[in-house]
């Protein structure tokens, strides 16, 4: 069954055809986000690193030739921008690879359930005024192999179903039609809504009154929720001012109503998400992991790839790293993110598309199955608005530093903080266009 | 290899990286951990409950709560030592969101179990009060739950929500006791005038905007998502340093420890009256409470949770070796249903009743798995074949739950009897150790590998005090099936108890293991200790070394009755008051 959603459904670029009740919503614009033209990250992240003789292509430069994994990307190769020669910090496996793969730190408190910084996903949302998009392909539960960090460090959990996610995205925006006056969604209205989630609120300030410091912070977290639910409902409301540059139609709910049955029409799902989230300009960040770390069966992986069942990690990662049924996993990953990208590029913005705008960070926790931290396989996908030089293949006969390529994905975003993680001090030259 | 155990589950919590980041103690073969919820750590040292940025887009920081109480060690009490737990708010489960919101609303439901985030965790149970907490994903979700039912409700059952007849709606007392009355049954107590005046003024807005109706929805929906219908409070009337909970609060605290809902009409009028200022009102209620209905899942669902049935959900098998265990896992989630309950209630409630039944509950399909056969599609009681397993240890969905997906996990059932049955640890490893994995001929059972793998020193000091607890269980397959020999060559089945307080020493197989645990004072303890980590939402400190020592001698004292456990521990001080301003 094809989740995906009809284009013509989705949106509209602005000014053609708004006509019916378009769902639209400002971003909610800060220091860095005033660009005319909106960036964004979504850290695409797989377990157990790759096939090394089936992932790196052959040839250099501009001019090289893809393997067999990457091959579902042939259409996109000038997109791609591969780097080898990554070497991770730490003991290279999977548990200090998986926070290095997003925070440049290969530390994480596995009981407390803390990193040593922020993700990338994270750092770029906060910095963007939004928090990014955060979801699972597996739907099992594995606290301790997530690979989302939040400002304060903490894991955070992510989202496995995308009808949830949906919800969680766009489930309290208000409809709001181009200059019109803001209704809420159902005819309801905005005051009274507004009020309704004033008196929670105010409920919460009293109740947090009669407690001890330890107590207070739960409802600090409703209160801190509460009022990012009313902010969404009043998003567009009086007052917000500016238009949004690009509206999206409301009726692409249909397609999130629906749980998916199984595990790539999860996957996919959730890159319809960000993608309609993007468009919509709601949000400029997600990380989508296809799994966690460690027990990742993938929800069945075996009806996709042949010979392949249970537990991947234990029972064919580890055991045969350099097999078959890794490297076909590989290439269904590849796939997956093939249709993420097919999905970014299939929805107009200016004068190209969402995607134009967008950089992938496509990256992993170890060498391969069997841990390992050189030659990591980082690859990004998409220029970021013509920052990234792409339709690469490096070869980086000492390691660049992945601190340094974060960054270079960051500054290409438009976010230009000095450092990031262990050894992150200035973008990339090879990188940046 | 070896992450995954660890990163996983079985641990039911723990330290996760234990015996896995030590050297050669290659995890399972064949791997493990491919079930269950987040899990936190018990053993971990606590954490200050971390603050996030709004709306980090997920669920972030799960507290820890860890046990204080060695389970090796008898109880000892030091009255010097004794201290309360702190006042607090608990949230109400997924499960006991949906029960409050029918019986509120009139209505049959379980939006709050499908759509909110499952609970983590903690020791074991889903009910830990520092882990339960209302975050982006839980408030966007009842958001969309109270817009829901409050417009289902007003359509479809008004007189559920509005004291006077319909046609009486425009009526301004009506109106007012319908904020006064709705009030009382969604807060579990009197709204105080402050919240009175607040929801009124909601009321009014809707009906200035509209009608009554747009009134009454706007108050449905704001109650639904306040902290007091979240929330159960917990902060009671201080008297000195000490603070009893007060009649509302307990009366929320015994129905929903008992039943998992709101207090039913009896138990709030008791309230009102000021009643439960008594211990010995208190235990009249928890005995009438335990003779209700609700009580059967609501206790039932504790040893659920203490079986690790939560986890089942998740467990899935390879379809080439269980082809039907799809099928077979809604029928173990029904099988423990009746066989808890049953035990509890019908079969006298007894401890060792619990760990040595000779019976189950199936239909005929699920006989089929025990060997017996059942009429129907009905469950109905059945004697299970001699020598074979017994009690809980033996029920298929805990040994599916505590297997792989292509075998049994003896590290995973060990440490499961050693973590939840005796509230013993299993001391970390030193770090920092090869982890390259020994190669194996093919063919050898899953007790030859694991021996072989675990073997080095440094993985033996964990793993001797799991794997030889799991060994007892190797009969009972990847699915809770009895069979006597695995890749062709028998099943050797003898265990040992090693480092308990009065357990050390061999066995042979899941009966006799089953056997000595019935009569086991560390397994009489633990289940004092876990009665109180469920029944309180937290783990036991030192400071409550004495209340468990009265509790332990009144579960004695009923011949180990767990429904008299429950009654010592729902009227014990830790339950019933708190410590004030900590």
């Amino acid at each position: 069954m094809s989740l995906a959603i009809p284009r013509r459904q989705l949106l509209r670029a602005t000014g053609a055809g708004l006509v019916a009740l378009p769902f639209l919503r400002p971003f909610k614009h800060t220091a860095h986000a005033q660009a005319a033209t909106p960036k964004r990250l979504i850290v695409f992240w797989h377990a157990n690193g790759a096939v090394q003789s089936d992932f790196w292509p052959t040839g250099a430069g501009s001019d090289f030739t893809l393997n067999r994994i990457m091959q579902p990307l042939s259409a996109h190769q000038k997109d791609l921008t591969i780097l080898r020669g990554i070497v991770f910090s730490g003991t290279g496996d999977h548990k200090t690879g998986k926070p290095y793969s997003v925070t440049g730190f290969p530390n994480e408190d596995s009981t407390a359930l803390t990193g040593s910084g922020p993700s990338i996903d994270q750092e770029v949302g906060a910095a963007f005024g939004s928090p990014p998009i955060v979801v699972c392909g597996e739907a099992k539960d594995n606290v301790r192999g997530y690979i989302s960090y939040d400002m304060n460090k903490n894991v955070v959990v992510p989202q496995k179903s995308p009808v949830r996610a949906y919800e969680s995205v766009f489930g309290a925006i208000s409809p709001m039609p181009p200059g019109g006056t803001p209704a809420a969604p159902g005819g309801r209205d905005a005051e009274l809504d507004n009020l309704i989630l004033d008196t929670a609120l105010a409920d919460v300030a009293a109740l947090r009154t009669r407690l001890p410091a330890s107590e207070q912070v739960k409802m600090d977290d409703q209160a801190r929720a509460l009022a990012q639910l009313k902010q969404n409902l009043m998003m567009g409301g009086p007052g917000t001012g500016s238009m949004p540059q690009i509206a999206c139609s409301s009726d692409n709910s249909a397609a999130f109503a629906t749980e998916p049955s199984d595990y790539e029409a999860r996957v996919k799902l959730h890159a319809d998400l960000i993608a309609t989230a993007f468009a919509c300009d709601v949000r400029r960040s997600a990380s989508l992991m296809l799994s966690p770390v460690g027990h990742d069966n993938m929800g069945g992986l075996g009806k996709y790839v042949a010979n392949v069942g249970g537990d991947i990690h234990n029972n064919i990662a580890h055991p045969d790293p350099g097999g078959v049924r890794m490297s076909d996993i590989g290439v269904f990953e590849a796939k997956l993110l093939n249709y993420l990208i097919e999905r970014l590029k299939s929805i107009p913005e200016g004068n190209g598309t969402v995607f134009d705008n967008t950089v992938i960070l496509w990256t992993t926790e170890c060498t391969h199955g069997n841990h390992g931290h050189t030659e990591i396989p980082v690859v990004l996908v998409g220029s970021g608005g013509g920052a990234l030089r792409t339709g690469q293949y490096l070869q980086f006969a000492q390691n660049p530093g992945y601190g340094n390529v974060l960054l270079s994905v960051m500054h290409a975003l438009g976010h230009k903080i000095a450092s990031f993680g262990d050894n992150g001090k200035g973008p990339l030259t090879e990188l940046m266009a | 290899m070896g992450y995954s155990r660890h990163v996983g589950f079985f641990r039911l919590g723990l330290s996760v990286f234990c015996c896995l980041a030590s050297a050669g103690c290659s995890a399972e073969p064949g791997g493990a951990g491919a079930s269950g919820s987040p899990t936190v750590d018990p053993s971990a040292t606590p954490t200050t409950p971390p603050t996030n940025l709004p709306g980090s887009g997920g669920t972030s920081g799960i507290p820890t709560d860890p046990p204080a109480i060695d389970g090796n060690k008898p109880l000892t009490c030091d009255p010097a030592q004794t201290s309360l737990g702190p006042q607090r708010i608990w949230r109400l489960t997924r499960e006991q969101m949906d029960l409050t919101l029918s019986g509120l609303l009139g209505t049959s439901t379980h939006l709050a179990t499908d759509r909110l985030p499952k609970e983590f965790s903690t020791n074991g149970f889903l009910n830990n009060s520092a882990a339960l907490r209302v975050r982006e994903p839980e408030v966007t979700q009842q958001n969309a739950i109270a817009k829901e039912l409050a417009a289902d409700t007003v359509s479809a059952r008004l007189a559920t929500l509005f004291p006077c007849p319909e046609s009486q709606l425009a009526d301004a007392t009506c109106q007012q006791d319908f904020v006064k009355s709705f009030g009382e049954k969604a807060f579990r107590r009197p709204l105080q005038p402050e919240e009175l005046t607040r929801y009124q003024a909601l009321f009014a807005l809707g009906l200035a905007k509209k009608d009554a109706k747009l009134g009454i929805t706007a108050v449905v929906e704001a109650m639904l998502q306040s902290p007091y219908f979240w929330f159960r409070t917990e902060i009671g009337v201080a008297n000195g340093a000490k603070a009893r909970l007060d009649n509302f609060e307990l009366a929320s605290a015994l129905s929903y420890a008992l039943t998992n809902t709101a207090p039913d009409a009896e138990l709030q009028s008791a309230a009102r009256a000021g009643e439960l200022t008594t211990d010995a009102n208190v235990v009249v209620q928890v005995r009438r409470l335990l003779g209700s209905a609700l009580a059967r899942p609501a206790l039932g669902g504790f040893l659920r949770q203490l079986f690790s049935y939560p986890f089942l959900e998740d467990a899935n098998k390879n379809p080439q070796l269980f082809p039907n265990f799809a099928t077979l896992k809604p029928l173990m989630q029904s099988e423990a249903d009746q066989f808890f309950p049953y035990v509890l209630f019908d079969d006298g409630g007894k401890l060792e009743t619990l760990l040595t039944a000779n019976y189950t509950f199936a239909n005929s399909e699920l006989a089929q798995l025990y060997g017996v056969s059942a009429p129907g599609s009905a469950f109905t009681k059945v004697m299970l074949p001699a020598n074979q397993r017994a009690g809980a240890l033996g029920l298929s969905g805990v040994m599916s739950t505590l297997a792989v997906d292509n075998r049994t996990s003896p590290v995973a059932r060990g440490m499961f009897i050693r973590e939840r049955l005796l509230c013993a640890t299993i001391p970390d490893p030193p770090a920092g150790v090869d982890l390259t994995i020994p190669e194996l001929p093919p063919g050898l059972t899953a007790r030859q590998q694991l021996e072989a793998r675990t073997t080095a020193p440094a993985c033996s000091a964990c793993h001797s005090l799991m794997n030889p607890l799991g060994f007892g269980l190797e009969k009972l397959d990847s699915i809770g099936r009895f069979r006597d020999t695995e890749n062709s060559l028998p099943i050797d089945d003898s265990g040992e108890f090693k480092d308990t307080a009065d357990l050390n020493g061999t066995f042979q197989g899941a009966v006799d293991l089953a056997q000595k645990l019935s009569t086991s004072d560390q397994v009489r303890q633990c289940l004092t200790l876990d009665t109180f980590r469920y029944a309180l939402g937290r783990a036991e400190s030192l400071g409550d070394a004495c209340a468990l020592t009265k509790q332990k001698a009144a579960f004695a004292a009923a011949n180990y009755d767990i429904k008299e456990l429950w009654v010592a521990t729902l009227s014990s001080e830790p339950f019933l008051y708190r410590a004030v301003g900590q």
